[in-house]
């Protein structure tokens, strides 16, 4: 049984453009039964979906939202891909279904006029009706289906109305294959594409769609790959027939297809769709004049951005804190149970640690993009990327890289997600790599540390930090410049964004959204984060001797556990034992990292950063940090001689951090300009694994986490020089 | 009859047609499927850039590169 069912499995293709409930009519079909993926070489999320109608199984794919099938973005790509046979599914779809916006089918007809091309059973979804209605408008659905050659359902994706009726329109266009074919073209170029669809080879199944799209779209990312479904003497042929159909006007070849269709469209719209009310202005319209005002919708947008900001950084930060917690809550449990030495350390300071350096992030990149897609649903994002376009522009950016830009300021992570909502790749590509500038908030305990004890002032205090994050924003403004000028040379293609009607979002899509956010970051980057973690806590506990311990040491040790382990000692004894135990302990701890292999590291580049005016300890310290920049605060504790419980707020490790010297003499290590040197390179190095692994998973390449890795940390490293040298300079007077 | 201006030009409000589209071949594909096409009529809601058109039913946000040029024909 559930063989010969898969053998009935009908693939469909769900396509139409952007803001036409798309989605959520395909969430509402499939329901629980979706999975998501992605193309291979792409980060565009593929989404599929089974349902079954009367025995019939069909598999939904959810395309990219897009406006045409003359593709010019990956999104775009993809669903030109899949049509005509991918790498994923190696045939094309068996049926397609076409979502359109019934308050605006002139141009939702464009694209269904193109998919028509390809001559497969369809079945248009006609959404959006109450929209339509209110408008005024009323549609002549028999006669929209006669006229497409494609039976017309009216539904109401969001109340989950028309469905059955839909899904049964599938079962009839998949056992009727559709008759007549699609003609929207005028006599010369119906007269080329009927001898180019004489010539073209048997083989090619999609005749009609393959000679239009190589007949209009000749210089389409999608060419190569149409070329291979035809032969020489259709390639051959092509250039008359295009030259033939060119001579008809001096417009260009992608004009007379959309005159042709547009023109086609028109007839169509003008024997089905009515206006039987006056177009009243909407409710949607009357709120644009308000949300895209100059001054109030600016003043709007600001306040909605500083609302997104904060509730990321204020809302995540318990949780974040809570899963900390856990994460002390079971270490603790491990050490318990699980003997001292190699394998309880592994678990603790490798597996644990690096399993809540992953989940520690999950609240704010579930509440970002739980908030992302509010604002998206419900049509203001675009609103709010129009009005910040103007400075955006400025840095050779649009207005919508603001957003992850600003949710880079809680943390880069979700920052580095969050340019999915820029369609421009290249665009989306700088905001990645300056996305991590931003003072995160892991820069935050650094800057605390340092600054408290350092900087006696506290307006200078103040001052010192509000310095370190205009450091990160000016830097960023900078490098995007320097990319637009010297890398991405050519033009930005024009901003040209569709600002949908208002509406409420939907709760299940955004919760989906939010739900796939967070599942992403686990499966993809979670992984390497953990695997970097336990590397680096192997570096600093192995070989774990005690080598350079003074004679004696182990014997004390003993000592001092019998002392405590004594029936009849006195609690005075105890306590005192127990005291010199800590001090003991934390020595022997000391004495080990400085043993272990992450101290050689340091000791190896101990040449390289004596210009900052940092020792190997301190080099050590960050080196441990790559993982996160946080980590550089209770790696000095241990370095230093302290638990390693150090944070902070620690007023010992403050005080040690002030005392420490350079070996070998009684020169002061940690001095002002050196101090604000290290926070500068904290500023602008990419100590965040986290960081680099989501950049991996979002650009589906090795080379731009290197590329950041290289240049934030070159950055980070001539910011701190420049620091401390110009600094001691001034010192010396 | 008054000759085409470009949109820009166009005074916030008023009801226009488009007369022709100029720009490379990939650009003006991408504005005639969203609807910006000779032919259509346009309005401009928000000057600036980038500003802010009705075209038809849609709405759209534009700032056109250098190369682009919508011209239109107001009423």
């Amino acid at each position: 049984m559930s063989k010969q069912r898969r053998e009935k499995c009908y693939s469909v293709a769900v396509l139409g453009n952007p803001n036409t409930g798309k989605s959520t009519l395909f969430n509402a079909l499939t329901g629980s039964s979706q999975r998501t993926g992605n193309y291979p070489g792409v980060t565009v999320e593929r989404r599929v979906g089974r349902i079954a109608v009367d025995e019939v199984e069909f598999e939904l794919t959810d395309l990219p939202g897009t406006y045409s099938l003359s593709p010019r973005s990956p999104d775009e790509l993809v669903a030109v891909q899949f049509l005509i046979g991918t790498e994923v599914v190696n045939r094309p779809p068996d049926a397609l279904l076409c979502v359109v916006d019934a308050s605006n089918l002139r141009r939702n007809l464009f694209i269904v006029s193109q998919l028509l091309d390809l001559g497969l059973p369809a079945v248009v979804a006609l959404n959006m009706t109450d929209v339509a209605e209110r408008r005024g408008l009323e549609i002549d659905v028999e006669k929209l289906s006669e006229h497409l050659g494609a039976e017309v359902i009216p539904v109401r994706a969001n109340r989950s109305v028309g469905l059955p009726a839909l899904k049964n329109a599938l079962i009839r266009a998949i056992q009727k294959p559709r008759a007549d074919r699609h003609n929207p073209f005028p006599a010369p170029i119906a007269l080329s594409v009927d001898r180019l669809k004489e010539i073209c080879p048997d083989s090619c199944s999609l005749k009609q769609f393959v000679v239009t799209r190589m007949l209009f779209d000749g210089d389409g990312l999608v060419t190569d790959r149409l070329t291979k479904l035809v032969d020489q003497r259709f390639l051959e042929s092509l250039p008359e027939e295009k030259r033939q159909i060119l001579a008809e006007g001096d417009i260009t070849i992608g004009e007379h297809e959309s005159r042709a269709r547009y023109n086609w469209i028109s007839d169509v719209c003008d024997q089905c769709v009515h206006q039987v009310n006056p177009d009243r202005r909407s409710l949607s319209e009357r709120v644009d004049d308000w949300l895209t005002h100059p001054v109030f919708g600016a003043l709007i947008a600001i306040l909605a951005m500083s609302v997104l900001f904060f509730l990321v950084f204020l809302l995540a930060d318990p949780a974040s804190a809570l899963i900390d917690w856990a994460k002390s809550g079971i270490g603790w449990g491990i050490q318990q149970i699980v003997p001292d030495g190699m394998f309880q350390s592994l678990l603790v300071d490798g597996l644990i640690e690096g399993v809540g350096g992953v989940l520690v992030f999950l609240p704010q990149i579930m509440l970002l993009f739980l908030l992302l897609g509010i604002l998206e649903d419900s049509g203001y994002l675009a609103r709010a990327s129009f009005l910040m376009d103007t400075f955006m522009s400025r840095i050779g950016l649009s207005g919508i890289a603001l957003i992850p830009l600003l949710s880079s300021f809680a943390c880069a992570i979700p920052g580095v997600m969050a340019t999915r909502v820029i369609r421009d790749p290249r665009e989306r590509l700088i905001t990645i790599l300056i996305a991590p500038l931003m003072s995160c908030s892991a820069r935050l305990p650094v800057y605390v540390l340092l600054v408290a004890a350092f900087i006696a002032n506290p307006f200078l205090r103040v001052l010192t930090m509000l310095i370190m994050y205009l450091i990160g924003i000016v830097v960023a403004v900078i490098v995007a410049w320097l990319i637009r000028r010297f890398v991405f040379r050519e033009p930005s293609s024009e901003f040209l964004m569709e600002l949908p009607a208002y509406k409420l979002p939907q709760p299940s899509s955004v919760i989906r959204r939010m739900l796939e956010g967070g599942w992403a970051f686990v499966r993809d980057a979670g992984t390497l984060i953990v695997a970097v973690t336990i590397l680096v806590w192997a570096a600093a506990y192995f070989p774990h001797n005690n080598s350079n311990l003074p004679a004696g040491f182990e014997e004390q040790l003993t000592r001092l556990q019998q002392q405590i382990d004594e029936p009849n000692a006195s609690a005075e004894s105890i306590a005192n034992a127990q005291e010199q135990l800590l001090v003991l302990e934390a020595q022997q701890a000391t004495s080990q990292m400085n043993n272990s292999y992450l101290a050689r590291i340091g000791r190896t580049l101990e040449p390289i950063v004596k210009p900052l005016g940092w020792d190997w300890r301190v080099g050590s310290a960050v080196v441990a940090s790559f993982p996160a920049r946080e980590v550089v605060v209770s790696t000095m504790g241990v370095i230093f001689g302290l638990s390693d419980d150090a944070d902070e707020e620690s007023e010992s490790l403050r005080t040690k951090l002030r005392e420490a010297t350079w070996s070998g003499s009684d020169r002061k290590l940690f001095t002002l300009p050196m101090a604000l040197g290290l926070m500068v390179f904290f500023a602008l190095c990419a100590q965040c694994v986290s960081t680099l692994a989501v950049i991996k998973r979002e650009t589906r390449s090795w080379r731009w986490p290197i590329v950041t890795f290289a240049y934030m940390t070159s950055l980070a490293y001539v910011g701190a020089l420049v620091t401390y040298q110009v600094g001691t300079w001034i010192e010396s007077f | 009859m008054i000759s085409a201006v470009k949109i820009q030009d166009l005074k916030p409000g008023v009801k226009a047609m488009i007369t022709s589209l100029v720009g490379s071949e990939s650009d003006v594909a991408r504005l005639s499927a969203m609807g910006i096409r000779g032919g259509a009529s346009i309005q401009l809601l928000r000057q600036g850039s980038p500003c802010i058109v009705q075209v038809e039913q849609s709405r759209l946000c534009l700032r056109p590169n250098k190369q682009t040029q919508i011209l239109v024909q107001p009423d």
